[in-house]
């Protein structure tokens, strides 16, 4: 799989056959291209100490089954790269630059599964010097050059609080009807109940908009600063997540 | 420029849980929280404005009270005393978790933590309780001297009547 030589630079090769292209999100390692080809990987030099944290990274997933990938070589971008995909587009960012990241105060959102998986992977001792998030984007919405924006890759409100929110807002609903009627006697509070028809019907739809939630992947890297191509350092990149929002 | 990277260890440290982001307020409990306020503010004033007199006044029997609704009205009233004042620390304390929420929430613009939905829900109960014995006791009240007053117009139509007969026979 890896050819090196006793004399650097060391030469990474990467094996046709990748699991993601297998797995669950074959569209979306097609469409990132991240895979180097062995010719196109062969031309690039890495540095030995690059060469042992991969062979190290592989190592560590495949004795604790964790689902780290390697995926390929590929610069270690700046700002967003768009890539076409079949039905939607993706957007690649280094997660420092990532708006959600930003806008939530440096702190990515993630859910606690994935989060869970993650610190399995902290813990078998591994960790990767920079992280990249590509996002699923609608088809079309971002151009080439373009950043990814907020109202792009915004989660929804999670399922599970949304669904409690709206019992305890119908609960709470229901209760000053009733402390109406309560009053009124047989009289209902005809405000309150028009009210509450449409409360239901606005947060049905409001639900129904937020429903189809764009799936981000995370990325890690091991960037080599000694190789520089198009200005930026040379990467190696591995799947660590991904997941789809209100699953 | 220097690119700034964020290892995977920096990036776990400062995560946040997605199913524990703060939510925005649905509608209704938006509502809830205004009826909860505005509740908790006419209860408090009604007792700050209210005679002090008020909790020493019985009705007396061979005045605008007749028969047993003098007791039905005393009874009442003993009753109010005795409630009144829990009802109102109830209310003070409904009132400080309802300021707690607006002040949280931004006045219910900014979305909140799970535990502040179930604090608005909850926050809605005594208030609601409030107006409903408030209420009940007040209709009492008020259909007491109803009846009282139906009485005194029958009383008076039947005294008026007597009058207008015994005038016109004795014509």
């Amino acid at each position: 799989m890896y050819k090196t030589n006793s004399r650097r630079p060391v030469f990474v090769e990467v094996s046709e056959c990748q699991m993601l292209a297998q797995g669950r999100y074959p569209e979306m390692v097609h469409a990132l291209s991240l895979r180097s080809t062995p010719h196109e990987l062969a031309s690039l030099p890495v540095q030995a100490i690059i060469l042992q944290k991969h062979e190290r990274t592989l190592a560590t997933a495949q004795k604790h089954d964790l689902p780290v990938v390697f995926v390929g070589s590929a610069p270690a971008i700046t700002g967003t790269k768009v890539f076409r995909g079949v039905s939607t587009d993706w957007g690649l960012v280094n997660i420092a630059e990532d708006p959600h990241f930003i806008a939530e105060g440096n702190r990515a959102v993630i859910p606690q599964q994935v989060l869970h998986e993650l610190k399995s992977i902290q813990r078998a001792g591994l960790d990767f010097e920079a992280v990249y998030v590509a996002h699923e984007i609608e088809k079309n919405r971002l151009a080439p050059g373009q950043m990814l924006t907020l109202d792009m890759i915004a989660p929804p409100s999670s399922k599970g609080a949304t669904s409690r929110s709206m019992q305890m807002s119908q609960a709470a609903e229901s209760f000053w009807t009733g402390v109406g009627r309560l009053l009124l006697g047989s009289l209902r509070l005809g405000i309150g109940v028009v009210s509450t028809a449409a409360a239901v019907g606005a947060a049905s739809v409001s639900f129904g908009a937020t429903a189809y939630a764009y799936d981000p992947i995370l990325f890690g890297l091991h960037i080599d600063r000694t190789v520089v191509i198009e200005g930026r350092p040379l990467a190696l990149w591995y799947y660590l997540a991904s997941w789809t929002w209100n699953e | 420029m220097a690119v700034e990277y964020l290892s995977l260890s920096q990036l776990l440290r400062g995560a946040r849980v997605y199913e524990r982001l703060p939510q925005p307020l649905q509608q209704a409990l938006k509502r809830s929280v205004w009826y909860t306020l505005i509740t908790e503010l006419a209860a408090l004033s009604l007792f700050i404005f209210l005679p002090r007199d008020i909790w020493w006044v019985r009705v007396q029997p061979g005045g605008f009270f007749l028969g047993p609704t003098v007791d039905i009205t005393n009874t009442l009233l003993d009753a109010a005393v005795v409630v009144l004042p829990y009802l109102m620390v109830i209310n003070l304390f409904n009132l400080f978790l309802t300021l707690t929420i607006l002040t949280v929430s931004l006045l219910l613009i900014q979305p909140v933590h799970e535990p502040f939905h179930w604090l608005a829900t909850l926050n809605a109960l005594p208030a609601g309780l409030n107006i409903v014995v408030t209420s009940i006791t007040i209709g009492f009240f008020a259909l007491i001297i109803i009846i009282n007053l139906i009485i005194w117009a029958i009383i008076i139509s039947f005294i008026l009547g007597v009058i207008a007969a015994l005038l016109s026979s004795s014509r």
